[in-house]
């Protein structure tokens, strides 16, 4: 509500001769009242905006164009002012200041106006509000993305922290594991450098812990027993590819004094990238050392059944010899006996007939000489008699059974060795003893090959009678057996009841027992095998010679 | 020679048995051969005297086994035993069974001739040992008591005197005695008389 101005000029500042705007108004209060309010409401709309301007920029520290926007809120903090100052200029005809405070805003706005254009250009460039949004929601569905990548590489960080623990823990494992090994294990790289090497392998080579790293293949292992033999890493890859097709050459390794010993190795190649070779390795000294000492072993047996061979066919023909000596000896003593008589006889005749007396003297001379060559054919052969030792038949049997063992199987004969562990001890001709025994055990093999008697057994046991002096043992089969008129010619020499027998096997059987004051005889025969059984002094004290 | 005494032949070889005999024979010795040692055993062995001739390898019964059976019965006949040529170990075997000797064949007849006659001669000793023997067995059964008691104390080494003073008779009547026990024992002085008793003894 404005006060009606007073109808005088009022104020002294009026002294300048101006006149107040409202004047021009004629003081008329509606008018007045309607500039008045007008300009306040305007001013005070003007003065609020740059206050909102105001606080926006101080808010929005990132805003682009801010001083633009100073000018602005100037330029209507200005216009603001220039309407307040109409309001006052109704009054008081202040027009100076009214002119300098215009001036101001024109100057403001001017500047405004001008700066506005090309800052429009520039602002109009500016992504909207909208577009922001949009890419807001972009660059937050980004962050969301790259959040959630970040979680799943902290979760694969974390998976391959706990792979590389499980990695080193197998590691550590297989390094264990390596070290307890009994073969050495090395890795060799395709330059044929050693990689690694486990505690095996080390001590094989008789080198400390970490000594063989990086030495050359070669200087370990070669593949001749001389040394420095090129490239075992051709060796090597000759052998992994593919594996087992090729048996190795014999390798020896080389030890920290240069000497060799023979390893059994194998290879592995490693297939992807670069080939790498594991090889195993074992140290096969001993086994060759007991290799050889088998092979050693069988040629000594070899050697041995040889010998036995020789011996028995020496003995063979030693008793054969001595059979003939006793059989041709017989009629020889005959002669020689009838010789005698007959010049004791005829003495009185023989003393007036020399000629007769020589010719029969020449005839005895000369059935002794033939006797002497048999005996010098039987010496030829005959082993000394001083060969003679103690025999634990027991053992020998088993022995001689061992060597029929294969024939005895062929056969499938059962042998029943029914002895007792100990038998007296006999003084004989070990390889006498076992050719009568081996005659006797064939001649009983003999006996059952031509039977389809099943089971077939050949039994060998001792009725042993503590009390007497001589040791009997019995052999015994199912076989066939003798014929009554077989059984007292059985011993003859050339008596057999086989085609492609000469008879002499039971008769050298004879020979030999005889040769050792012992017996032999068929205790029984029948439909059912037969029987024979060997006697043989028992060891006696030696009386005093 | 003993007419009884004969060379028992045991050999299974016919030729050989007959020309043993031939050749024993023709020194004069009676032969009786046998083809087995079962043959021989047929008549009691201890009634037979001179000696055995064995061959060792025979079917049967063995040399060596017959040897053997003759020792187990107590038999003294001497036996010699044929072996082969070279049988050392059997032969050894015989002897430590206890024969005579051992021969190899073929022998000479003068060194087959030479151990029967030594067999011959060993059996006549030992029948002969065994007849004084029983001789003398027989004289000293027939003495008397008394002669027992003074021949026991001679034995003893007492005097004539000793011995009448312990039997309490007269140094006379055991001088008697004494002369009686000389004569019918065949001694030819005291000393003979005592050596002849502690023989015989020493032998019962």
């Amino acid at each position: 509500m404005v006060k009606p101005m007073p109808e005088i000029l009022p104020v002294p500042l009026l002294a300048s001769s101006l006149l107040p705007h409202g004047l021009c108004l004629n003081w008329k209060p509606g008018l007045l009242a309607l500039h008045v309010l007008s300009d306040g409401i305007i001013a005070l709309s003007y003065f609020s905006i740059p206050f909102g301007i105001a606080y926006f920029v101080s808010r929005r520290t990132d805003l682009e164009y801010r001083w633009m926007f100073i000018l602005f809120a100037a330029f209507i903090l200005a216009c603001g002012t220039t309407h307040l100052l109409n309001i006052w200029t109704l009054w008081h005809p202040d027009y100076l200041l009214q002119g300098f405070v215009k001036a101001a805003t024109a100057g403001i706005s001017l500047a405004s106006a001008i700066l506005l254009w090309p800052v429009l250009q520039q602002a109009l460039s500016l992504p909207s509000p909208r577009q922001l949004a949009l890419i807001n929601a972009d660059l937050e569905n980004e962050i969301v993305q790259r959040r959630n990548t970040v979680i799943k590489l902290e979760a694969e960080a974390h998976e391959r922290r706990r792979l590389e623990r499980r990695l080193r823990q197998n590691e550590v494992r297989l390094m264990t594991i390596l070290d307890t090994t009994v073969e050495g294990i090395l890795t060799v790289s395709p330059s044929g450098v050693i990689e690694t090497a486990n505690a095996a392998a080390t001590r094989m080579f008789g080198r400390h812990s970490g000594e063989l790293e990086g030495l050359p293949a070669e200087s370990l292992i070669c593949a001749t027993q001389e040394t420095g033999v090129p490239s075992i890493v051709n060796h090597l890859d000759r052998f992994a590819e593919p594996p087992g097709t090729e048996k190795p050459p014999e390798f020896f390794g080389i030890n920290r004094s240069g000497g060799t010993f023979p390893i059994d190795i194998s290879v592995g190649k490693q297939r992807d990238g670069e080939p790498y070779y594991t090889c195993v390795l074992r140290d096969m000294t001993e086994q060759r050392n007991t290799e050889r000492r088998l092979r050693q072993n069988e040629q000594r047996l070899k050697q041995q059944e040889t010998e036995l061979l020789h011996m028995q066919r020496l003995s063979t023909v030693g008793e054969l010899a001595a059979m003939m000596a006793h059989e041709i000896n017989q009629p020889l003593g005959a002669i020689v006996n009838y010789l005698g008589g007959i010049m004791l006889r005829f003495e009185p005749v023989l003393n007036t007939h020399p000629p007769l007396r020589e010719t029969l003297e020449e005839s005895a001379r000369l059935a002794n000489r033939t006797s002497h060559i048999v005996q010098s054919i039987r010496n030829l052969v005959r082993r000394r008699d001083d060969l003679r030792e103690m025999i634990d038949m027991a053992a020998l049997i088993t022995e001689t059974v061992s060597l029929l063992r294969q024939e005895l199987d062929r056969h499938q004969i059962e042998l029943q060795n029914q002895l007792p562990v100990s038998l007296p001890v006999i003084e004989g001709e070990r390889v006498k003893l076992q050719q009568l025994l081996l005659n006797l055990i064939l001649n009983a093999i003999e006996a059952l090959e031509v039977v389809d008697r099943q089971p077939r057994i050949i039994r060998i046991e001792s009725p042993n009678i503590a009390t007497e002096d001589a040791l009997e043992i019995r052999i015994s089969d199912n076989g066939t057996g003798l014929s009554p008129d077989r059984l007292t010619s059985i011993f003859e020499p050339f008596v057999t009841t086989k085609t492609d027998g000469i008879g002499l096997g039971l008769s050298i059987c004879k020979s030999i027992i005889e040769s050792h004051g012992g017996e032999i005889a068929v205790s029984e025969s029948g439909p059912e095998g037969s029987t024979f059984s060997i006697r043989l002094p028992k060891m006696r004290e030696r009386r005093a010679s | 020679m003993n007419t009884e005494a004969k060379v028992y032949v045991v050999d299974d070889d016919a030729d050989m048995r007959r020309s043993l005999r031939w050749l024993i024979e023709s020194v004069g010795v009676a032969v009786e051969d046998f083809a087995s040692a079962e043959g021989f055993l047929a008549q009691d062995p201890l009634a037979r005297q001179g000696c055995l001739v064995l061959d060792v390898r025979m079917p049967g019964m063995g040399g060596i086994q017959l040897l053997e059976h003759l020792k187990s019965l107590g038999s003294t006949l001497p036996v010699i035993m044929f072996t082969g040529h070279g049988e050392i170990p059997m032969a050894v075997q015989t002897l430590k069974y206890g024969a005579f000797d051992f021969l190899e064949k073929p022998a000479s007849h003068q060194v087959i001739l030479d151990r029967i006659q030594s067999a011959l001669a060993l059996d006549r000793s030992i029948r002969l040992k065994r007849a004084e023997k029983n001789e003398m067995e027989l004289r000293v059964q027939r003495l008397t008591q008394r002669e027992n008691e003074i021949l026991n104390r001679l034995i003893e080494g007492l005097s004539t005197r000793e011995i009448a003073l312990s039997l309490e008779i007269s140094e006379r009547t055991v001088e008697k005695h004494r002369e009686r026990l000389i004569d019918q024992l065949g001694a030819k002085n005291q000393i003979d008389l005592i050596r002849r008793i502690v023989e015989h003894r020493a032998a019962a």
